[in-house]
């Protein structure tokens, strides 16, 4: 073990903790370029990167979770997702005046080239990196402790020692093994079968799917939806019915949406709601 | 092979042509479902959804062309689930 890189990763480690992040861990651009595709490899982006550090954080609050509007959850995600983003800035910073290596933040949720193809996938380098696993819930991350959150890059030319990944996969929990025993059900598919579907077997997942283009309308509807309710408006011949689409509140929070990532027409969390992983951090006094 | 992608010209303020890249309908339809199944749109725990480049290799398309299919296939919903969404986030 090289004590100079474990100093590094430490000073890295305890600066991006002070700003803020629940979770770090480091992977390996050359593991990540083993399964990701040519293209979508951490080098294609940055060629000068030699380690990979996965910020996490943005737990929810909990009253969110209590709130007589659900979805309120999505307006909290919005502002915690811009605070992830924030500390993976202020990490990049740390390590470019202090450590004097190159750095860049990193997010993949983006809409590059207009469809979903992320250039780095986060979810493989927070795997890697020993953050999490995938859950059955749509594939999304689940920490052991935190449960859901959310997760930036911050690619460098520092060389780090990279982490391992989990043993153990956090999906499913064994509250959700019992459940699936009883009625072949667990939370998060009972909470959305259309964008989900799997099996257990033996405790663990025998085979999952998610069905990410019906999540669009309901966890990502913001942008796509703008479009498809444009061009429901272009197709009306009606003037006065096409005045009333453009004026009423549905059209008027579309574009409150694109304008505003904390509308709260966007994000759903159904899946990540009924998730018991990270439960105790959603129960409060 | 079909001719794919088009540049379509429109006019746009103060006269200045804008150029729009746009998937001829008929290779869409040829080959929309295709592309789908290939991507990430539907995840399987089988292997990862396979990139632009990756699909268009499979289908010998240009990649340009799988881009663009790509682009509006993930958008051809019908509008109705939208609204669907919304009630099924609204309820508790």
């Amino acid at each position: 073990m090289d004590t100079r890189l474990d100093e590094l990763k430490r000073k890295i480690e305890d600066y991006a903790f002070g700003a803020g992040a629940l979770v770090v861990g480091v992977a390996s651009p050359q593991e990540v370029a083993k399964y990701a595709p040519e293209g979508h490899r951490p080098s294609d982006f940055f060629p000068k990167v030699k380690s990979i550090i996965v910020v996490g954080a943005g737990k929810m609050l909990a009253g969110a979770w209590k709130c007589t509007d659900p979805r309120w959850v999505g307006v909290i995600g919005g502002r915690k997702l811009k605070e992830v983003k924030e500390l993976s800035f202020k990490v990049a910073e740390f390590i470019e005046d202090k450590l004097g290596y190159y750095a860049v933040p990193y997010a993949s949720y983006s809409l590059a080239n207009g469809v979903w193809d992320p250039g780095i996938s986060i979810k493989l380098c927070a795997e890697l990196a020993g953050l999490g696993t995938r859950s059955l819930a749509g594939g999304i991350i689940l920490n052991p402790k935190y449960g859901f959150l959310y997760y930036y890059l911050v690619l460098t030319s520092a060389p780090l020692q990279p982490d391992s990944p989990l043993n153990k996969p956090v999906c499913p929990h064994p509250t959700c093994v019992k459940m699936w025993e009883k009625v072949q059900k667990t939370p998060c598919l009972r909470a959305c079968p259309e964008c989900l579907s799997g099996e257990l077997e033996n405790g663990r997942i025998k085979w999952m799917q998610y069905n990410r283009q019906l999540c669009y309308p309901r966890a990502n509807w913001s942008r796509i939806g703008f479009q498809k309710a444009l061009f429901e408006i272009i197709n009306e011949n009606d003037p006065e019915k096409r005045k009333m689409m453009i004026f009423g509140s549905t059209f008027t929070r579309y574009v409150s949406a694109i304008a505003n990532s904390l509308e709260i027409s966007a994000q759903c969390f159904r899946c990540v709601e009924v998730c018991p992983v990270g439960k105790n951090h959603r129960v409060k006094k | 092979m079909l001719k794919s992608v088009l540049l379509v010209r429109i006019i746009g303020l103060r006269n200045k042509v804008i150029w729009l890249r746009i998937i001829s309908t008929e290779v869409y339809r040829k080959y929309k479902d295709m592309v789908m199944y290939y991507s990430n749109s539907i995840q399987r725990d089988v292997g990862r959804g396979l990139s632009v480049t990756e699909i268009a290799k499979k289908l010998d398309l240009a990649p340009g062309d799988v881009l663009e299919i790509l682009a509006v296939a993930e958008k051809d919903i019908p509008f109705e689930e939208w609204e669907r969404a919304d009630r099924f986030k609204a309820r508790k």
